[in-house]
């Protein structure tokens, strides 16, 4: 090739080209290796796919036996190589997720002597290796299921320990515990676990442990507590409807505490309220902050009866809209749809607010 | 003369190849960062039944509609089969000029209904709000026309859940897409904001508002658009996710705090990139107000939405994104570079205003002169061919990876022939496909330089229907 003709006035040092050509010649190796992985992908997850289809066929019958009572449980494993123990349990953890609560023990306990031929769900290194079998084990009713979903409350991993207080939590209300330590000082034990979950969901998750409303009361009374934990616990006892607990939600009204302690206090009396904190209520309907006013307000409803219609009146004058339609639903909630109508009816500011908490009640209704 | 031609050709060829060299290096590093969460996502899968967690929090689906006749009844269909707990509808009929609001009275018995309004965002006027009588959950929102963004904000202020999802007019929602996107807000009360992942149905079987058979769409723009979208969420958007600089909520799908968005007063009217320019300005107000928070991605939850099937409406979308990602640029321009801003400062918005707003400038510009001076014999044909052919592979590549990140994770093209056909449509778009996009993007600058606004038409042909 000609030599370039402009080579000694072009700014670039063309020799390059030579090392341009190589990596050419990697890139397009480089690419030849990514189109033949995802092929090579492909196909062993279509094999994969139609090894599953083919264990199943065979498998599935044998276990339909075992269900049907007419072959024993041990009869599965003489289909079962040796190297088909993680694909067995994940056949046998599909079926139990489908079977009807009948089948459900006679598939775990096919299911039992395969968990000592794999490795321990701990032992996985990664932390949804350990949460996916933890599941399984959980679902199964394997060996240790329970000492093993302890254990696991204090992985290094919150998903992991998630997914273990979840088990923890499910298997107690089906009475799988029997003879375990009790859950509810572990479960409040592990709660740092999960500051960073969603409250709301955390305390309907805690609030179906067994026996949890004592541990929760002393938290919620506890001024050395965090405040998330004591809003946390409030919120479980709101869900437990928890009575017991109203003496302390009063306390933590009566004085200057946080607003999410509060308002969670407020929610909690709402559940468990009576008319006896109708004073305390009535009080707190004037605070110079809206939140604490709308759910004082919508307190003074559940628990207030007569003695609260004329707060809730009072409220749709509030400069605040969220109050004065906290004050409107209260009214509605009390049987009082009439103060409504008339104010629906007339050229008051908040007229069309009546009008509209009227009709989501009529289609409520 | 001749040196001071060469000395600026020179800087140019750097600059061109520098920032080949950096979108390649940014994209290449995306994948491999979604290489990693995918795997990690995909197992966590396996380990996770969300539908039995309680106190799942009630959401609000904001459908945003402007003559979507054809297609808003599969979609309603669609979205009120979902699989979560609590939730309502709130369609927002934005001045339709076709019969969509009939369409939907006479589907669904529409009747007036009063609707406590939770916001006050500013909004072209309101006509009416509607409930079904058939299903209680959907209320439609009447006004007239003020653009995709003033509808969501019509929703947003009627919207009376913690969350509330925008979704296009035109997607498909799978059963369980909800349960999935709202899971970064179950696991982390900081979430603000958490998108999911766009697939395109064209090609793909619909029944009763469900995608039943999926498949590739039978037009070459179809299919390329695949590619790109494949890219740019399986790559991109979780590559971002698990880097934390998650700078871009679809506004096709995806979910937000509804307290935070109408406090920042929803979302900008005048700004054609509305999804973009409202995430970057969560981004903001959280930064600046020192609010711990997160925005997320999750790759699973789908929205099947169509995607322009002729060159003339795919060439104005991207002109349109393009003008929403220069007005979102130049609006917050004082996030660049910004470390009060952390990782999107640093990050995220460099990445989009050098190499995604300012890109498309250096590449056609790049293929101009590279075509002139091939044409001109100022440079051998062996070293454009080299140059062209390193180019074609690094694309290719980075497409192929995005097609592996798809079979290690959902891999919902099933068939070994749709593997094929994407690792070619992998290669051909570089020979065509990539060059329209760089010439639409540019026209999306010019466009944006004259002042031109507005979304342009698009134009819906259903979806393909199973005999039922």
């Amino acid at each position: 090739m000609d030599a370039l003709p402009f080579t000694d006035s072009f700014p670039l040092d063309l020799s390059p080209l030579d090392g341009t050509v190589l990596a050419l010649q990697v890139l397009v190796g480089l690419l030849g290796g990514l189109v033949g992985t995802a092929i090579v992908l492909h196909v062993r997850r279509a094999r994969a796919k139609k090894r599953k289809q083919q264990l199943e066929a065979r498998w599935a019958p044998r276990l339909d036996a075992i269900l049907a009572g007419t072959a024993p449980f041990s009869a599965l494993d003489d289909l079962v190589a040796s190297d088909e123990d993680e694909a067995v349990l994940a056949f046998l953890q599909q079926h139990v997720q489908e079977a009807p609560p009948a089948d459900r023990e006679c598939i775990q306990r096919v299911a039992y002597p395969f968990f000592t031929l794999v490795p321990p769900p701990l032992a996985a290194r990664r932390a949804e290796q350990r949460a996916y079998r933890l599941h399984r084990l959980s679902q199964l009713n394997g060996p240790n299921v329970d000492a093993t979903l302890r254990a696991a409350l204090h992985d290094a991993s919150p998903f992991t320990a998630m997914v273990a207080l979840r088990a923890l939590i499910r298997r107690d209300k089906m009475g799988l515990r029997a003879d375990e330590p009790p859950l509810p000082p572990l479960v409040m034990g592990s709660l740092p676990r999960f500051k960073d979950w969603r409250q709301a969901s955390l305390a309907a998750l805690i609030a179906q442990v067994e026996g949890i409303a004592r541990p929760l009361r002393r938290q919620l009374a506890n001024d050395a507590a965090a405040t998330w934990v004591r809003v946390l616990a409030a919120r479980s006892l709101q869900h437990l409807a928890d009575r017991a607990a109203a003496p302390i939600a009063v306390t933590l009204l009566q004085r200057d505490t946080d607003l999410p302690l509060q308002t969670a206090s407020l929610r909690l009396l709402e559940a468990v309220g009576d008319r006896s904190h109708v004073p305390l209520l009535r009080q707190l309907c004037g605070s110079d902050n809206e939140v604490i006013r709308i759910r004082a307000l919508s307190t003074l409803a559940h628990v207030g009866a007569a003695d609260a219609v004329p707060y809730l009146e009072q409220a749709l004058d509030d400069p605040s809209r969220w109050v004065a339609r906290q004050g409107a639903l209260g009214l509605l909630r009390l049987g009082h749809p009439n103060i409504l109508h008339t104010l629906a009816e007339s050229s008051h500011p908040r007229a069309a607010l009546a009008r509209q908490v009227l009709t989501h009640h009529r289609r409520a209704a | 003369m001749n040196s001071v031609l060469w000395t600026a050709l020179a800087i140019f060829h750097a600059v061109v190849f520098g920032y080949f060299i950096v979108l390649n290096t940014y994209y290449f590093v995306m994948s491999v960062f979604a290489f990693g969460r995918l795997r990690q996502y995909t197992q966590r899968l396996k380990a996770s039944d969300l539908g039995t967690l309680p106190g799942i929090p009630p959401a609000t689906l904001i459908v945003p509609a402007y003559n979507e006749a054809k297609t808003c009844p599969e979609v309603i269909q669609s979205l009120l089969r979902l699989e979560y707990p609590d939730y309502e509808v709130v369609f927002v009929n934005d001045g339709s000029t076709d019969d969509t609001l009939e369409v939907l009275r006479d589907r669904y018995a529409l009747q007036p209904a009063a609707r406590f309004p939770t916001a006050d965002i500013e909004t072209a006027p309101v006509h009416g709000v509607y409930q079904s009588l058939t299903h209680p959950n959907l209320w439609v929102v009447d006004k007239d026309n003020g653009g995709r963004s003033d509808a969501i904000n019509a929703g947003i202020n009627y919207c009376r859940t913690p969350l509330f999802c925008a979704v296009d007019a035109d997607s498909l929602l799978e059963r369980t897409a909800l349960l999935r996107v709202v899971r970064p807000f179950l696991e982390d009360e900081r979430t603000v904001a958490s998108g999911g992942i766009i697939r395109i149905v064209n090609g793909c079987t619909v029944t009763n508002g469900r995608v039943v058979d999926i498949r590739l769409p039978d037009s070459w723009l179809g299919r390329f658009q695949v590619v790109e979208y494949l890219r740019s969420f399986l790559a991109g958007r979780v590559g971002w996710d698990a880097l934390r600089i998650m700078i871009l909520v679809s506004g096709a799908f995806g979910m937000f705090r509804r307290d935070i968005v109408a406090e920042l007063g929803g979302l900008n009217p005048d700004s054609v990139g509305e999804d973009l320019e409202l995430t970057v300005r969560l981004h903001r107000y959280c930064r600046e107000t020192d609010r711990p928070y997160r925005v997320a991605f999750v790759p699973d939850p789908v929205a099947w939405t169509e995607a322009p099937s002729t060159l003339r409406v795919l060439g104005n979308q991207r002109d349109r994104w393009q003008r929403g990602l220069i007005d979102t640029m130049l609006l917050h321009r004082d996030m660049l570079l910004n470390p009060k801003y952390g990782r999107i400062g640093m990050v995220a918005y460099p990445y989009f205003f050098f190499l995604e707003m300012l890109g498309p400038v250096v590449e056609v510009t790049g293929y101009v002169v590279f075509l002139v001076l091939l044409a001109s014999g100022l440079i051998p044909l062996s070293m454009a061919l080299t140059f062209l052919l390193i180019a074609v592979v690094l694309g290719t590549i980075l497409s192929v990876l995005s097609v592996g990140l798809e079979e290690i994770s959902f891999r919902r093209y099933d068939r070994f022939s749709d593997l094929l056909r994407l690792l070619g449509l992998a290669l051909l778009e570089n020979f065509g496909y990539r060059q329209l996009q760089s010439y639409w993007r540019c026209r999306g600058i010019w466009s944006y330089l004259r002042g031109v606004e507005g979304w342009g038409a698009m134009e819906r042909r259903g979806f393909n229907r199973s005999p039922s």
